[in-house]
């Protein structure tokens, strides 16, 4: 491409603030006298033929096998050849500069298809425990019309119940049982959903066709953290990455504007559809909102774009504060000692997520230090991308990727912080790297000959995160049936004893029954459950009578995440299994292959009359 | 314009807007009338609660000028439908599930008087004149008081109430015909000023933005001569 004149290339006045000076590849030239070349042709035929290896790989994957490295270890060969393949093919369009939108718009959505549908195509039923426990949420509120009273455990889905309620009148409105049925299809929707959004950013900064589906390649690529399941915090992600691509939109669309000029900074329709979005991010999940305010605030900084900024900051911040003073003030006001107190523990507050392991499974050893290498990766690459790529300062790019990091500082959000912050830096921090790593000009085939292993250095390290602790998240038809014995069919009342969270649907019916998880006691208490399993019970099933006993489910999921997380030894599970089985007052009243349900009627509790 | 630049034409508008208006007065005739998640039902529901408020309400947000005719800005268009019917439904599910008034009629006849609205009231700015618009989508440049070499002479080029023929304020909004609309002179109020190029727009936005890059050139230019270069 020749030295354009200044006077024609997408310059506007000299206050542009995110273009890029150097768009080398803005025009798609047309392909010369309609000829494919070879690259064009491997290009184009990868893609279909990954797409049929992956499908053929799915057929013969045994889940059982699944112990310390989840998925990894059953998937066959083919997998990894498909993803191989579709890496590759994707590294070879991003080479030629006649390669269309189209074209790598289908490799990503491959991509999302390959990473994010393959637990929904080889599961039997719904993946992760948490997943189980917001159906039962929407079935709660269902039950209850809204607020789900006497359930003190769960309350705080009363209090930021937009994404419930949302589902709620789907399922009402439509006549399904529950959303169980297209909960399944979460992962793969909503990534697909958040193609949109990303793109609309990227493109709001660059017009280089390969620096935009780089980016969107590398943010799929390092999104381990598998917020994208049937979860509020899912939802609320995608508002936020809507609402950065409505705001940069807007500063692009300022920003060539004539200077001097005093138009209005948001056409007024715009605007309320911006302070919509917030109202419901707002009133959706807890920590977004805080989220949101932090990365309007760092937008704000520089003050050429404190014109389009300020007014979207004052209506996100007045609108956080007025839901967390009203409807979710029990929550807020309970916390906010604690609130309080994290912040003057700053160094703790970074530190819980990445906790000590203790007696973890070895597999799980490696997975970990993977998920925090690929982080650290990430932050590094970026780091050298704002050095390396001047013009990046510019975008906005940088202060997204720092905007977490108050927010992180502030609170440990039960250990879970670091790895939202990650996620709400990454869409930033992906166009950075981006940029470091797609941004040439001479010889193409060459520089993404040096990259493509990286990227595929990216994706492994993505799998190891995302892919190695299915044995404990995914769950057979035995254990759903198992919990839908013990949630559907007992006395109302009656407690549910059980050794971890991990239980699919155990949370059904939460409104009416307490439930007791063990892991999740002190430390003193779960030392005498393993030294002896029926007196480290004891405590908790005391209380229990003929009316309202109490129901102890051991499956085998609970078994592979004492196995891997080490918070229980593994073990343990067994020795309560024979230990109820050989004490009176413990009658075993299901049994399949997966699952065991014992009940305990305290034989000693005086019958009220 | 607040209708995606580069589809639905003139013809399709007015049936849109009618079938979105209607769309939630069948999702609810579907939801009393027909049997609980059966298919039907499912894909009216689905397709009124997932689509049809947002696409009423994308109506109302204009698409950022630096969307060029291309990509960007429908998949704006298309995404915002889908995410504004998420929050619109949001919007209209939570007071009731807040007083504790929640039914799935009322929800859903609230949701239809939205996107009847949303759909059916005129969207602002399509019948305003161009010269008298504000807002990103800008303004004709304006005489402005700066320091240094410039070619303003203080006349705001008015061409579109002026080259439209008689300065009606409506026509410049005629992007129906093929080919786009040609204006009877391309003579500004400056004499012998004159912008050719409004020949070749087929849509105010191409048109604007030909105004500004002109502008822009026309600066640039004068700041070149006078500081003694030749180009």
């Amino acid at each position: 491409m020749g030295k354009r004149s200044p006077l024609t290339t997408s310059q506007w006045a000299p206050r542009v603030t995110g273009e890029t000076r150097r768009s080398g590849d803005t025009q798609p030239a047309a392909p010369s006298g309609g000829r494919t070349t070879a690259t064009q042709w491997v290009a184009r035929a990868a893609l279909p033929v990954a797409l049929a290896l992956w499908l053929l790989s799915l057929r013969h994957v045994n889940l059982n096998a699944m112990t310390d490295l989840g998925l990894l270890q059953v998937l066959p060969v083919l997998f990894w050849v498909a993803l191989g393949l579709l890496a590759a093919g994707f590294c070879v369009a991003l080479s030629d500069r006649r390669t269309r939108g189209g074209w790598f718009a289908a490799y990503v959505i491959g991509l999302i298809a390959i990473l994010h549908a393959t637990p929904a195509l080889l599961y039997p039923t719904l993946r992760y425990g948490w997943a189980w426990k917001h159906v039962a949420v929407v079935d709660a509120m269902i039950r209850n019309g809204g607020s789900v009273p006497g359930a003190p455990q769960l309350d705080v889905y009363d209090q930021w119940p937009g994404f419930f309620h949302l589902n709620a009148l789907v399922v009402q409105a439509t006549g399904l049982e529950s959303s169980l049925g297209y909960a399944v299809w979460a992962p793969p929707v909503n990534n697909v959903l958040l193609l949109a959004p990303l793109l609309l950013i990227y493109r709001a900064v660059t017009t280089d066709r390969r620096l935009v589906w780089g980016a969107v390649w590398i943010f799929y690529s390092c999104s381990w953290v598998g917020q994208d399941y049937f979860a509020p915090q899912a939802f609320a992600f995608l508002l936020f990455v809507t609402l950065i691509a409505l705001v940069t939109g807007q500063l692009r669309a300022a920003a060539e504007q004539p200077p001097g000029s005093r138009a209005r900074a948001w056409p007024v329709g715009r605007y309320l559809a911006v302070v919509l979005i917030m109202a419901v991010i707002v009133c959706s999940h807890p920590l977004t909102p805080l989220m949101m305010v932090s990365a309007l605030v760092a937008l704000s900084l520089p003050r050429r774009n404190r014109r389009v900024l300020l007014p979207v900051l004052g209506a996100g911040a007045l609108l956080t504060l007025v839901w967390d003073a009203t409807v979710a003030r029990p929550f807020v006001s309970a916390n906010l000692s604690e609130f309080v107190g994290a912040l003057l523990k700053p160094d703790s507050n970074v530190v819980s997520g990445l906790a000590a392991l203790g007696t973890a499974a070895p597999g799980q050893v490696v997975v970990s230090w993977v998920d925090r290498g690929l982080s650290a990766a990430v932050f590094l690459l970026a780091a050298l991308a704002f050095v390396m790529r001047r013009w990046t300062r510019r975008t906005g790019m940088a202060l997204l990727v720092l905007a977490p990091m108050p927010v992180l500082i502030a609170n440990s959000y039960g250990g879970e912080m670091i790895f939202r912050a990650y996620l709400f830096a990454l869409p930033a921090a992906a166009f950075l790297i981006s940029a470091l790593l797609f941004e040439f000009r001479r010889r193409p085939r060459l520089r993404v000959l040096l990259v493509a292993p990286l990227l595929l250095v990216m994706l492994g390290g993505l799998l190891f995160g995302y892919y190695g602790k299915e044995s404990a998240n995914q769950f057979t038809k035995d254990e759903v049936a198992a919990t839908h014995f013990v949630t559907a069919t007992t006395p109302p009342g009656s407690l549910i004893v059980s050794l971890t969270s991990d239980v699919p649907g155990l949370e059904m019916n939460y409104d009416r029954h307490p439930r007791i998880q063990l892991n999740e006691q002190e430390f003193a208490v779960r030392q005498r459950l393993v030294n002896d399993p029926i007196e480290g019970m004891e405590p908790f099933i005391d209380g229990a009578t003929v009316r309202e006993p109490a129901y102890i489910v051991l499956s085998r999921a609970q078994a592979a995440e004492c196995y891997l997380n080490g918070t229980l030894p593994a073990d343990t599970m067994r020795r309560m299994d024979t230990a109820m089985a050989n004490t009176p007052g413990f009658v075993k009243v299901f049994g399949n292959q997966d699952a065991v349900v014992y009940r305990y009627q305290n034989p000693d509790a005086k019958e009220a009359p | 314009m607040s209708t995606p630049p580069m589809g639905v034409p003139a013809r399709w508008r007015w049936p849109l807007r009618l079938a979105l208006a209607l769309s939630g007065w069948l999702a609810l005739a579907a939801t009393l009338a027909l049997p609980d998640a059966g298919v039907p039902r499912l894909l009216i529901v689905c397709v009124f609660l997932l689509l049809c408020p947002g696409a009423a309400a994308t109506r109302w947000t204009r698409p950022t000028p630096w969307h060029d005719r291309g990509w960007p800005s429908v998949v704006e268009t298309v995404f915002l439908a889908v995410l504004l019917s998420l929050c619109l439904a949001v919007l209209a599910v939570e007071p009731y599930y807040l007083s504790g008034s929640f039914t799935t009629t009322r929800v859903l006849v609230t949701l239809a008087a939205m996107t009847s609205v949303l759909a059916l009231l005129p969207a602002p700015g399509r019948r305003r004149p161009p010269a008298e618009r504000a807002g990103p989508d800008g303004r004709p440049p304006e005489p402005l008081a700066r320091p240094g070499p410039t070619t303003d002479t203080g006349h705001a080029p008015d061409v579109t109430a002026r080259s439209a023929s008689g300065g009606r304020p409506g026509a410049a909004h005629k992007p129906d015909r093929p080919g786009g609309p040609l204006f009877s002179g391309f003579e500004s109020s400056t004499a012998g000023l004159c912008f050719p190029a409004l020949a070749t727009a087929p849509g105010l936005g191409p048109l604007w933005r030909s105004l500004s890059g002109i502008t822009s050139a026309v600066r640039r230019l004068t700041a070149a001569l006078a500081a003694g270069k030749r180009r």
